[in-house]
């Protein structure tokens, strides 16, 4: 595919990245024409930057170089769908709000709700790891991936996984790109399993007084028989928790108000059953630090007083998966290191989604970094991929 | 010579009483569980602790001695036979449960504890691991790990690598490193995620932090006799179609239910078809719907008759009959093969009819005892190597069903693995691209190739000395499952 060609009718200013802005735009429609992308910008040691719909290019730093921008938007296919075997298979460049609709045609879903736009592509949400608090009740995208089709960095394509739901042939490498940023490879084809849609959703919300309050009702809330698909605690001006059911109309109507009954000491409480709003995603504000925190599930409670401990936050609490959002305003920028040093001693760890330029995003890198390194150089040699924008460089 | 090397480094680094070589000793590790593969290993070490499992991994290496761990030996695909000679550790020592956490919902174990064992200590917690071989009562994490094993609750549940959290991972130098993490997402590539299911070419697992899943309110579990087998797999393409998805699907064709019947007397009518096992779980509303679903299903394609199991004594037994149809296909014939292709559900009815043309085509008896909710096949091809060609009958009969599979859009081993057995067939799914990807994360992992040589991938340049032998098939007995 000819690059340049297609270059005077594509804004290079829509691909902004940080203060960069890349010399060219390439838009291929096949695998195979960004399969030939990849192998002339690995040849020309062309930066390049994968682009879905540029919804999370923010989660980590620009790149130090940048050259050509691959935008996938115009893989856009859904290639196979198979509601009977509960199999997809699509373009990566397809955005996920798309997927949904092919799939809710025939009463079938990716139960996958990560905090983005509904423009957002498979392929972006998968290279950064995107997800959402289903994940407490259907497990994450790595979950629902069956096989993948990927460009490498020196433009060879290689797929992994198959299109059927049990399968052990050959090494899981598609697990691999995932949460990588693009930088092993750029994700092409996805096949997903999917799911049936719920016959009922319905959801609790309650305000507490206190994150501990709501914490001590999620616990309570996760306790069999009782299991909500989601559980998110806010807090801002209030603690909130929500409580989100799914499945069979009579089970999501008694765990309603088993749930109901265990946030007794909720200052208020609102059964919900057209939630969609409630589990919208929040308008974060731009200048804020944005910080993912994981600590095993039980150091929860304790990661949330340490977070709050060093400054004024906004937090998103998901009780179950060990993971949460925070939110503190920029200038607590130099509290990060005390949070990490706090973090790693509950074997946690602190990332930032949105911070000032230079930040050191991820923290202390895992023991096995030379084995992350070595696996990048394999299949990105003339490192081309998202250059700098990875923890291995 | 190289055994006389490799005994002596290992003597000074280890407890010479974990160190076994003599040839009575070592014969024990000369098979797993599969039929077409064996190989001595030259030295045997049964290690206590990582760090011995680290000592031993790092001296072998040094003496580019080929590397095999293995834990109880179940597998089917010759994933832990010593095929190159070299080196086997035996991680079964390695057997402890080191904490269970009922609030986070894990457990902490060494790579050798039993698969059952772990779920039986998990019970007093109402918790249990959800994976589960049908060879769970020997089979060990490790070997789950190694191989990604499935089972029939995985159609629910998933496999195991959606239950593993973190593995305590030896390198190919010896190099002990934490993979994955307690905390989800830890920054960093998924290198567990590919470790998972990498067959010991990647390093040995010696310990896992695994999830542990709340045992469900409520089970129902239910035996459909069919008279015809259209009518049957009709029915599991029809359930999965239809959104309801049990904890488990299983299928029973043709001979081997009244094989099972007269080893197990589970009750399964020894004149049926085929029968499915079914079992659905969760929620006392939810099981309760399904249940109704599921007999309306049955009853639209034709079941002869529903059964349900009343009580837990009922259902165990329900269940007996499913574990233990492989030993009592013995009864049928004295060997066998076994296959692991998956087909999409949908294609279920056909590929059962290909197997029946392809039995009677070949004069071989082959019964399919299958996991039907995933697609995933277990054609078991039942012979007596004394009449001749028999043995090259079954191999021809095997590679056409697998084939078969493949054409359909599935693939060439659902949860067996690859091992020995199936690394040439690799090719039928995968292109010289994908296979080099493939070559390059072991090379990563393993540059000198001393990890699980020659098995996994194709067999390339570095393994002209492989003694494939297609004679080396064994007689069905106890230890072996599907």
């Amino acid at each position: 595919m000819n690059v340049a060609a297609s270059q005077p009718t594509l804004q290079t200013a829509a691909y902004a990245l940080g203060d960069r802005l890349p010399r060219h735009v390439a838009q291929p429609a096949t695998v195979a024409e960004m399969a030939e992308v990849l192998a002339a910008a690995s040849r020309a040691r062309s930066a390049v930057a994968p682009w879905g719909a540029g919804t999370r290019q923010f989660v980590t730093n620009p790149p130090t170089r940048y050259d050509l921008a691959l935008d996938l938007r115009r893989l856009d296919r859904v290639i196979e769908y198979h509601p009977a075997d509960l199999v997809v298979m699509v373009e990566a460049g397809i955005s996920l709000g798309a997927l949904q609709a092919v799939l809710a045609e025939r009463g079938q879903w990716l139960p996958w709700d990560p905090p983005a736009p509904a423009t957002a592509t498979i392929g972006g949400l998968l290279a950064t790891a995107a997800w959402g608090p289903l994940r407490l009740g259907y497990g994450g995208p790595r979950d629902w991936l069956l096989g993948m089709q990927v460009v490498l960095g020196d433009g060879r394509i290689a797929q992994s996984g198959g299109r059927v739901v049990k399968n052990v042939a050959g090494y899981d490498t598609h697990k691999l790109h995932l949460g990588a940023f693009g930088t092993l490879g750029v994700i092409a084809t996805v096949t997903f399993k999917v799911a049936p849609l719920p016959e009922r959703i319905a959801s609790v919300r309650a305000v507490f007084a206190t994150p501990a309050a709501a914490l001590h009702a999620a616990a309570a809330i996760r306790q069999p028989p009782v299991q909500p698909v989601a559980l998110a605690i806010t807090v801002a001006e209030t603690v909130t928790l929500a409580v989100r059911f799914a499945g069979v109309a009579a089970a999501v109507e008694r765990q309603l108000g088993l749930a109901t009954a265990a946030c007794d000491r909720a200052e208020e409480v609102a059964l919900s059953v057209d939630d969609r709003e409630l589990w919208a995603v929040p308008s974060t504000p731009d200048d804020a630090l944005v910080l993912r925190i994981g600590v095993p599930e039980r150091m929860l409670a304790a990661a949330v007083d340490a977070v709050t401990a060093l400054a004024p936050s906004q937090l998103t609490i998901c009780p179950g998966l060990g993971l949460m959002v925070g939110r503190w305003p920029m200038v607590a920028v130099t509290h990060l290191p005390a949070l990490r040093q706090t973090l790693a001693g509950m074997d946690g760890y602190a990332v930032v989604e949105r911070g000032p330029a230079g930040i050191e995003r991820w923290g202390p890198p895992p023991p096995t970094i030379d084995l992350m390194r070595v696996l990048r150089q394999r299949w990105d040699p003339a490192g081309i991929l998202n250059p700098g924008r990875w923890m291995v460089e | 010579m190289m055994k006389d090397a490799l005994v002596a480094a290992l003597l000074r680094v280890v407890d010479p009483a974990i160190v076994l070589r003599r040839p009575e000793e070592l014969m024990l590790y000369e098979y797993d569980g599969s039929v077409l593969d064996q190989g001595m290993p030259e030295v045997v070490v049964a290690p206590r602790t990582t760090d011995e499992v680290a000592a031993c991994v790092k001296v072998a290496a040094q003496l580019g001695a080929p590397i095999v761990a293995r834990g109880a030996g179940t597998g089917l695909a010759g994933g832990s036979v010593p095929e190159q000679g070299g080196l086997v550790i035996s991680l079964t020592r390695l057997n402890r449960i080191l904490a269970i956490d009922p609030v986070a919902r894990t457990a902490r174990v060494q790579a050798g504890v039993v698969n059952a064992d772990l779920s039986l200590a998990a019970a007093r917690y109402g918790l249990h691991f959800a994976p589960d071989p049908s060879s769970q009562r020997s089979s060990t994490i490790g070997g789950n790990l190694a191989t990604n094993a499935g089972g029939p609750h995985c159609l629910k549940y998933g496999v195991t690598t959606n239950h593993v959290l973190a593995a305590t991972v030896v390198l190919a130098d010896g190099r002990v490193v934490e993979m994955g993490s307690a905390a989800l997402d830890a920054p960093g590539y998924d290198l567990l995620g590919v470790m998972i299911g990498s067959e010991g070419t990647l390093g040995i697992a010696t310990e896992a932090l695994v999830k542990l899943t709340p045992n469900p309110e409520a089970v129902r579990t239910f035996l459909a006799i069919y008279d015809d087998l259209d009518a049957a797999s009709t029915t599991v393409s029809a359930i999965i179609a239809h959104g309801i998805l049990p904890a488990a699907l299983e299928m029973l064709v043709g001979q081997g239910i009244a094989a099972v019947e007269a080893a197990v007397r589970a009750g399964y009518p020894a004149d049926a078809r085929a029968v499915l096992l079914i079992e659905i779980d969760g929620l006392s509303e939810e099981v309760a719907a399904q249940a109704e679903q599921i007999a309306a299903l049955c009853r639209q394609y034709g079941v002869r008759e529903l059964r349900a199991a009343h009580d837990e004594a009922q259902r165990a037994k329900l269940w007996a009959g499913r574990k233990g149809a492989l030993a009592a296909c013995a009864r049928i014939a004295p060997h066998y093969h076994i296959q692991d292709g998956v087909v999409p559900r949908s294609r279920l009815p056909e590929l059962l009819r290909f197997t029946e043309e392809v039995a009677t085509r070949h004069q071989i008896t082959i019964v399919n005892i299958f996991h039907a909710g995933d697609g995933n096949l277990h054609p078991l091809l039942l012979f007596d190597l004394r009449h001749p060609g028999a043995l090259e009958r079954a191999v021809t009969a095997s590679e056409e069903i697998l084939q078969a599979c493949v054409a359909a859009g599935g693939t060439i081993s659902g949860e067996h693995g690859i091992g020995i057995e199936k690394r040439d067939y690799l090719g039928w799914i995968f292109g010289p691209a994908d296979l080099a990807a493939f070559a390059d994360v072991r090379a990563v992992f393993d540059p000198a190739g001393v990890m699980n040589p020659c098995k996994l991938l194709p067999s390339g340049s570095n393994c002209t000395d492989i003694r494939r032998a297609h004679g080396a098939l064994r007689a069905v007995d106890r230890g072996a499952w599907i």
